[in-house]
């Protein structure tokens, strides 16, 4: 497998370098100080391990010079002369692009794993290195980052958090009680005293009823209250007429205001109208003129008809006898019964005819007459119109009448209204008489001094009240606890819900407390089988054996006669080899996954036999597992990667 | 809600059935709070019926 590293302007090279790694075998990168070493295994870092959800391995990143701290001006990795870097990480179809900007902003076009920062880089100042180096035993941490323990963590500290928001507010429940005690017993002490001022209060009030007055004030007194009594009840009946007055006005002026209605009648009246007789000009005139013209001829007809019935008239007074004068010519000749017959049917067949086109005639002038009628809704509109008169006519009838009758009814209100101000203006001056004779009463000490007492006692009972008001304010609103955001308005409800809920937390945190042990132990265990396979693949015999223990999860060192070492007092060279073992134990057990391992000059730092121990180990597991492991060392030379 | 088991029962195990679910899915610290605080206002809306 093949790694392309390429990177732009990291740190102190300006412009684009490409590098190829290899995977199954260990690649050393040689040089001087400054020669860009770290440039390549911090870029190999922050690609791997960006971004840093922790705040320790925030840390760890800061130190190691990947991020830039709050404090730092710029990031660290981009070239000092340049505003943006880029690094670009190939390997086995994998394509990692970071763009880092000067003021510390960084993209990933893919997240990394930040455990890599822990489990793959083998280098000085790294947390496990720190740890040994310092003697400190406790990878309680390792276990918790290295499993979902941190995570159980998180968890439990927000369940625990909820318990101690009920604690508070079990705390609050009892500090309500106790007010809702208190202010209850003073309510009880004032409501006695409340009772007490109410029975001298009532003393009072019929002293000052019983009290006896000048009689002569107290008969004017009474004479002017009778008198007021009456003019009220006449008040009153005044007040029923004038509403009464007034709603007749209202009608009336109603009424009066009918000009849109009569208006409008008007209107349609007009509008009518003219429809009908567009209908009579336009269509009706030409039925006219033909009627008048049949009219003509029916007459025509009519006298011819007339003549023959007059001529048969003639023939049928004539006698038959010799000499007789012809009626029609009136010359002197026999006229035989066969003429006289013959004339009157001739007469009649003539008639019969006449009347048939007369018959004929009136048909016609019928027809036309309906038509002139009924055409065009002619006699619906004269109808119309008819009605709309008649209405128009009731309409101006009761404005009329309204009007006659308004101005009696108006002065009928007018009166009454005047009478009501007198009758109000009498009322008032009864009644500023009634308070000249109050004052008067006052002016008597002794019924002043019970009225004295009387407010001082009204006072106090006011005061009572006001008090009793503000502790029955006080206990509804202790009454109230808010639990999760919710009002629960009684507190020994909310004391049984809040001992429920603790009881659900408890046993909820039973699970976490397991769950944190069952991480906890499983990424130890693994862990410690990883470091003994480890001794045993270094032949590291310095020491019988190095593992974590299971409560504390501090680092156990038993030396060859089963005594337990202090990790402060082992040698620093056992140190740096306990240190190395850790951090590939870690890698192997933690980050498989991840195939680069890179390291420092940390291991090339040990005695050169145990140096090249470490070197083959690594060197077997590069094949094995097929991983990229790249080591930095010193030399004198330029820049040079060689694969060993 | 299993009817073998108490209301309490039932909020307990619904409880970790989500801490169980939260963790598998990746843990995110505030919205696990915030859900966490809707679960517990519904259970005591329910106690306050």
């Amino acid at each position: 497998m093949k790694a392309t590293l390429k990177l732009e302007n990291i740190g102190g090279r300006v412009g684009i370098q490409e590098l190829d790694f290899k995977s199954g075998v260990v690649t050393l990168i040689k040089g001087r100080t400054a020669a860009g070493k770290s440039r390549i295994i911090k870029s190999y870092a922050l690609a791997l391990s960006f971004p840093i959800h922790s705040d320790d391995l925030m840390e760890e990143a800061i130190n190691f010079g990947i991020l830039k701290s709050i404090d730092a001006e710029y990031l660290p990795l981009v070239n000092s002369s340049k505003d943006k870097a880029s690094i670009e990480l190939k390997y086995n179809g994998i394509v990692k692009k970071v763009d880092l900007f000067r003021d510390g902003k960084i993209k990933i076009n893919e997240n990394g794993n930040h455990k890599f920062l822990y489990c793959s880089m083998l280098v000085k100042n790294s947390r496990i290195h720190n740890h040994i180096t310092r003697g400190n035993a406790d990878f309680k941490w390792i276990v918790d980052e290295m499993s979902l323990a941190k995570d159980y963590e998180i968890i439990l500290r927000s369940i625990n958090n909820k318990l101690e928001e009920l604690t508070n507010k079990k705390e609050i429940i009892e500090k309500n009680r106790k007010i809702i005690k208190e202010k209850t017993g003073e309510i009880e002490e004032e409501l006695v005293k409340k009772a007490e001022f109410e029975k001298q209060l009532k003393v009072k009030v019929k002293q000052i009823d019983d009290f006896e007055f000048d009689e002569a004030l107290v008969r004017r007194e009474d004479d002017i209250q009778s008198k007021k009594t009456s003019s009220k009840k006449v008040l009153t009946n005044q007040l029923k007429i004038e509403k009464i007055s007034k709603e007749k006005l209202e009608e009336l002026a109603k009424n009066i205001n009918v000009d849109k209605k009569v208006k409008e009648l008007r209107g349609n009246i007009k509008e009518k109208g003219d429809e009908a007789n567009t209908l009579k000009i336009i269509e009706v005139e030409s039925l006219q003129k033909d009627i008048i013209k049949i009219q003509g001829l029916k007459s025509q007809e009519e006298q011819e008809m007339v003549r023959y019935e007059t001529r048969k008239q003639l023939w049928e007074t004539v006698k038959i006898e010799e000499g007789n004068k012809c009626p029609l010519c009136q010359s002197v000749g026999k006229i035989t019964e066969e003429d006289k017959v013959s004339n009157i049917e001739e007469c009649n067949t003539k008639i019969e005819e006449y009347r048939a086109i007369i018959k004929e005639f009136s048909k016609e002038i019928n027809e036309k007459q309906n038509k002139i009628n009924s055409k065009h809704g002619l006699k619906k509109l004269e109808d119309e119109i008819v009605n709309l008169v008649n209405k128009l006519e009731k309409v101006e009838r009761s404005l009329k009448e309204s009007e006659e009758a308004i101005m009696p009814e108006q002065k009928k209100h007018e009166k009454i209204l005047k009478e009501i101000e007198l009758n109000k203006q009498e009322i008032n001056k009864l009644e500023t008489e009634l308070i000249k004779i109050q004052e008067d009463k006052k002016k008597d000490e002794q019924y002043q001094i019970l009225i004295n007492e009387k407010s001082d006692i009204d006072q106090k009972v006011g005061g009572i009240r006001e008090k009793i008001k503000k502790s029955e304010e006080l206990i509804k609103k202790s009454n109230i606890i808010e639990l999760f955001k919710l009002k629960v308005h009684d507190l020994n409800n909310a004391s049984i819900i809040i001992e429920e809920f603790e009881e659900i937390f408890k046993e909820v945190n039973n699970h976490l407390d397991f769950k944190i042990k069952e991480q906890r132990e499983g990424a130890a265990k693994k862990f410690n089988k990883s470091i003994k396979n480890l001794i045993k693949e270094l032949k590291f015999y310095t020491f019988k054996e190095i593992y974590l223990d299971l409560e504390e999860y501090r680092l156990k060192i038993i030396d060859n006669n089963d005594d337990s070492q202090e990790l402060s007092s082992v040698s620093g060279g056992e140190k740096s080899i306990i240190s190395s073992l850790l951090q590939i134990s870690a890698k192997e057990t933690y980050l498989s996954e991840i195939p680069f391992l890179i390291g420092d000059e940390i291991i090339l730092d040990l005695d050169p036999e145990r140096s090249d121990i470490f070197l083959n180990y690594l060197k077997k597991i590069a094949e094995e597992k097929d991983w990229f492991i790249i080591l930095t060392q010193i030399t004198n030379q330029d820049l040079k990667i060689i694969e060993i | 809600m299993n009817l073998y088991l108490t209301e309490k029962e039932n909020t307990v195990k619904e409880l970790i059935e989500y801490i169980e679910s939260s963790i598998k899915e990746g843990l995110d610290e505030f919205s696990f709070i915030t859900k966490l605080e809707e679960m517990l206002i519904k259970h005591l809306k329910g106690k306050l019926k």
